[in-house]
């Protein structure tokens, strides 16, 4: 199917024969993402600190991933590693992608104050997407006015970031991440500042979004029932360094109604057994 | 058309304490607290700016002052717009330039008029250079500051989206960095003025800073007034307009 395999698989460090193996597994079993021993190290004043190390895992096209964490365990910076804004000292990463010039197509919804503050709603959008070779520029009003619509901000775009709320600039942010319609959307905490009614409505319009588009969604947290309402598979990291802990299921029926989900007993479980996971992490912080 | 109105009300509100200070000098001066020879009454200052002035060739003065400053002020932030983007973007640019502008920059631009009239020659051209030099600092220093305290997620956004090295220029860099550009352009036109006045003290003969020397060197107090007076409306009206173009350019800014 794929001819060239330089263009299938992007940002391999080195070929380190002991990496192979995650190398044939990606090929084989369609991962969009794969982490292989993937470590990363900062030398701060001669001090060498280790933001995460020894991360394997792998996440399926299509697939929603949990990556939960105590606050400084490199969940944040392992994101970013992905997307490329940081390189990885360690280890191996393979981003696919079906593009020709071999860039991995991703699109990252960050904390806040991510948009542009100069540019009104609509051109938010339209920048990233008239920067896009793949968009034809007589398409981009429509594809903007189409996403507006799907976040129910229509009538907010000639509106400037700061006359909106928290939670519509998040909507707006997350308009602009499907947008381009990337193949991968990176999820950095996007609803951190915002109180916990409108953070319920954005749930529920990001997970109607997944449903509706399929991509692969690699989303940060350390709010353990965000994680398990959104996520088919939420990943526990450790506290710093950060390292996998233990990764776990999240069986439950999609579409998810986010307020019924909250009943359920299985939903309940996976909260307490995430949380007992955390508590260990806190108790070995104290410790230290 | 709401915004206009709002300017208008806005300009209005500014004549306000100007025009208390006026009346309120105006009072003193012909009751007697005020020694005429030297502070003579407002009344007496615009009878001689609207009546007498215009016969003294003001206008004239006032022409050529405004060419060399806009000359100067121009070409100057031109410049340092483009320098201080230039470094704010390029290390090797900065590395390369910045030790120069902070040896140079403390330097009181008057201080090196002699030498750039020994370049440039006694006519227009000394002076626009010594304005163009004084508004460049300015704006290279703000822009330069505009530049560096971007949000370092805007970094990020672009380049996730690949967003292209002309766009993140034209489309985040500069706008971006506008707030501060302004306070850099609005800094400039004002030292523009002080830059202009103290330069045709000397080696003029035309222009205001001509005018109010001469009218000192033949005691025409009220000239000097009238002078001093268009200084100010000049001052006013530059910082007015940059006022508004701010408003229209930089429209997601909290406004005062």
């Amino acid at each position: 199917m794929y001819s060239d395999a330089a263009c299938f698989f992007t940002r391999i460090e080195n070929y380190n024969p002991d990496h192979v193996a995650c190398l044939r597994m990606a090929i084989s079993e369609n991962f969009q993402i794969s982490c292989s021993r993937l470590s990363k190290r900062f030398v701060n004043r001669g001090e060498t600190l280790t933001a995460f190390e020894d991360i394997s895992f792998q996440v399926r096209s299509g697939e929603f991933v949990c990556v939960l964490g105590p606050s400084g365990c490199g969940k944040t910076t392992l994101l970013r590693t992905i997307a490329g804004l940081e390189t990885h000292t360690d280890g191996e990463l393979v981003v696919k992608t079906s593009r020709a010039d071999g860039n991995p197509d991703i699109g990252m919804v960050f904390q806040e104050q991510a948009l542009f503050p100069w540019m009104t709603v609509y051109d938010n959008l339209a920048f990233v997407l008239g920067n896009n070779p793949d968009f034809l520029q007589a398409e981009i009003p429509s594809i903007v006015n189409e996403f507006l619509v799907k976040v129910g901000l229509e009538k907010f775009a000639r509106y400037y970031p700061h006359q909106l709320s928290g939670g519509m600039k998040q909507r707006v942010s997350i308009a602009r991440g499907f947008a381009t319609r990337p193949e991968i959307l990176l999820m950095d905490e996007p609803f951190v500042f915002l109180d916990f009614q409108t953070r319920l409505r954005l749930h529920e319009l990001l997970l109607s979004l997944w449903q509706s588009f399929q991509k692969t969604v690699v989303f940060v947290t350390h709010d353990i029932e965000e994680a398990v309402l959104l996520a088919g598979r939420v990943i526990v990291m450790t506290a710093r360094p950060g390292k996998i802990k233990k990764t776990i299921d999240i069986n439950l029926d999609r579409p998810r109604d986010i307020f019924a989900i909250r009943h359920k007993k299985l939903f309940l479980g996976y909260i307490q057994t995430i949380t007992e996971l955390l508590k260990e992490e806190m108790q070995s912080l104290e410790i230290e | 058309m709401n915004s206009v109105r709002n300017d208008a009300k806005r300009l209005l509100i500014y004549t306000i304490s100007p025009a208390v200070l006026f009346v309120v000098w105006e009072i003193c001066a012909r009751a007697g607290f005020l020694d005429v020879r030297f502070f003579p009454a407002p009344s007496t200052i615009f009878y001689h700016l609207f009546f007498v002035s215009p016969e003294e060739g003001i206008v004239t003065d006032v022409i050529f002052s405004v060419y060399r400053i806009f000359a100067g002020y121009f070409a100057g932030c031109a410049l340092g717009m483009m320098l201080g983007i230039g470094m704010g973007l390029s290390h090797l640019l900065r590395m390369a330039f910045y030790p120069l502008i902070i040896v140079t920059y403390p330097i009181p631009k008057i201080a090196i008029l002699p030498l750039i009239m020994l370049i440039f020659g006694i006519g227009d051209l000394s002076k626009i250079v010594v304005v163009a030099i004084g508004s460049f600092f300015l704006v290279l220093m703000n822009t330069l500051h505009g530049v560096d305290s971007l949000a370092k997620i805007y970094y990020d956004v672009a380049a996730v989206y690949r967003i292209s090295r002309r766009n993140f220029i034209f489309r985040i860099v500069i706008p971006g960095s506008l707030p501060s550009i302004f306070t850099g352009l609005k800094l400039a036109i004002g030292y523009s003025l002080v830059i202009v006045v103290a330069a045709e003290f000397s080696g003029a003969d035309k222009g205001i800073g001509y005018l109010i020397w001469q009218s000192w060197e033949t005691f025409s107090i009220n000239s000097m007034y009238a002078g001093i007076f268009v200084i100010g409306v000049l001052g006013f009206i530059f910082s007015y307009t940059l006022d508004l173009l701010e408003r229209r350019l930089v429209p997601w800014k909290d406004k005062k």
